[in-house]
């Protein structure tokens, strides 16, 4: 099945593909996971990852050369989550609870700090996420989420300040 | 950035492994692919619809995307009816899979994957000697009646999402010959099914039965437009909260379907849907009892194609339809609600390759 789809990939030779998968295999796990933290939901995570991944293969050639193809897929999987769920609340009102959309899978946050991040915004969560789990520089961020080096800042800093003000308010 | 840098990689550590799979990326981008020479085309020359006839099989629509992202519950799945089944039933000997409302398996999430379960064969507390069931209840549970384990008489067991044993009575006598090949459902709080009361001059009568599964104890009801015995639900049976959607046996087709009042047992509507080629179906209705989703099989040269068909519950029109990529090859497949207007649909195989997976939004 593989081999098909592989030789149906006429962009991509099979070195290419070969290229992709030492690319998927070293990256995978940290993408969803990045993702997990950022949209506050596994499932959701794990489409927009696989999602994410099979757009990087169909383009491959481009993806490969850009300057972090991780962080592309990580925005790619970002962006197609945050328009999947944004279909669903435009059309109907979900209730929260019951499908676990917005919000921190149930149990996943435990410590303050946790806490605090699963009630950022998904946008400053992303900014974070960048900085930390895939060791961005703000320019970095700035260019791998496509938005200004001032907006990474304030998002960062905002995020700081929530994490500060949980901790100050542990009894 | 300490405290902050600690949160991420503390909550990054704690989401659940997710294997790699690559197979299943790579068979996506078959589609995403398939989608850019779709998209190119159109914007070449043709209009939409003149495109959805030109790509063969699978047209991927923007409200129906592989995977579960929506999550929920169990989703029972029907064992194929060609497919002989594992289980006995009451009667001994052959049953029809799905008779009894059966399912084989659900659809699960393991290790934080969808994956196929197998139900339990016996269901726990029982022998294998099964009169009803194992049927699924809304929330992911299982209803079984059948011969306790130590043969002694009829129990009702009904198991949680979990497989945990939530409750295991003793079934109330029904004074009733034992017989399989009658659909049994259930929604949060009871069981249905129907019998036949034999009756002076050699006659008898439909009856509902319902079963208050706290309480452990039966009812009936003889609805006033009684059932005749070719218009009894031999196909299947699903409740919501207030009503019952089933499937006779009418005419040897099953493209037909009526709603009940779940409390009084009374027909509120019967249709028969225009769904051309099925040679079975199962209902689904939506929790709102606005909508009423048929997964039709259609069998032909011996390849099974499926699709889901969303109709109208006050009418019986059809309001949308949602291929499901063919031919099917699995055994096991079924669908529910998430929701009111969101559907999930499976098919798998046990021990085979990851099922399938598709959320519809209408």
């Amino acid at each position: 099945m593989e081999t098909d789809i592989v030789a149906e990939t006429r962009d991509d030779p099979p070195a290419a593909a070969e290229d992709f998968e030492s690319f998927y295999a070293s990256t995978s796990d940290r993408v969803y996971r990045a993702l997990a933290v950022a949209l506050g939901d596994v499932h959701l995570a794990r489409e927009a990852a696989d999602e994410a991944m099979a757009r990087a293969f169909v383009r491959w050639r481009q993806v490969k050369v850009v300057d972090n193809p991780a962080g592309w897929v990580f925005r790619v999987g970002l962006n197609w989550a945050t328009s999947w769920r944004r279909k669903l609340r435009r059309e109907r009102a979900f209730p929260e609870t019951e499908h676990g959309l917005p919000g921190f899978e149930p149990g996943l946050p435990d410590g303050d700090a946790e806490a605090a991040l699963a009630r950022l915004p998904i946008p400053t969560r992303a900014v974070v996420v960048c900085r930390v789990l895939f060791g961005l520089s703000t320019a970095e961020t700035a260019a791998v989420l496509q938005i200004a080096e001032g907006t990474v800042r304030s998002r960062l800093s905002r995020a700081k300040s929530a994490l500060r003000d949980s901790l100050e308010e542990k009894p | 950035m300490n405290n902050l840098d600690h949160a991420v990689r503390t909550a990054a550590a704690r989401v659940p492994s997710a294997p790699p799979n690559l197979g299943a990326v790579l068979h996506r981008a078959r589609r995403v692919k398939r989608c850019r020479t779709v998209g190119a085309a159109a914007a070449a020359v043709v209009t939409v619809a003149a495109l959805a006839a030109t790509v063969p099989q699978y047209l991927p629509r923007r409200n129906v995307i592989v995977g579960d992202p929506l999550g929920g519950p169990s989703i029972g799945l029907w064992l194929d009816r060609e497919i002989l089944p594992k289980t006995q039933g009451l009667p001994s000997g052959k049953h029809v899979p799905g008779s009894s409302g059966e399912v084989g398996a659900q659809l699960r999430t393991v290790d934080g994957k969808p994956a196929i379960v197998v139900a339990a064969d016996p269901q726990p507390g029982l022998s294998g000697l099964t009169r009803f069931g194992p049927a699924p209840l809304p929330g992911g549970g299982l209803a079984t009646i059948g011969v306790s384990a130590d043969q002694k008489s009829f129990r009702v067991v009904v198991t949680d999402a979990a497989g945990r044993v939530a409750s295991n009575k003793p079934l109330p006598d029904l004074k009733t010959d034992v017989s399989r090949g009658m659909q049994m459902t259930g929604n949060g709080t009871s069981l249905f099914w129907w019998e036949v009361r034999a009756e002076k001059g050699n006659k008898s009568r439909p009856v509902l039965i319902t079963y208050n599964i706290a309480q452990g104890t039966l009812s009936e009801r003889t609805p006033s437009a009684a059932l005749t015995g070719g218009e009894l639900p031999y196909f299947g049976m699903q409740a919501t909260e207030s009503r019952i959607v089933e499937w006779p046996a009418e005419f040897g087709r099953t493209c037909s379907f009526e709603l009940l009042d779940a409390a009084t047992g009374e027909r509120v509507a019967k249709f028969r849907p225009d769904i051309a080629g099925c040679s079975d179906v199962y209902y689904a209705l939506s929790p709102d009892n606005r909508h009423v989703a048929a997964l039709v099989t259609t069998r032909s040269g011996g390849e099974r194609t499926q699709r889901v068909v969303v109709l109208n519950a006050r009418t019986g029109k059809t309001v949308t339809t949602f291929d499901t990529p063919g031919p099917v090859t699995e055994s096991l497949y079924g669908l529910a609600w998430a929701g009111h207007d969101a559907i999930r649909y499976a098919r798998g195989d046990e021990g085979g390759a990851a099922p399938l997976v598709l959320t519809m939004k209408l």
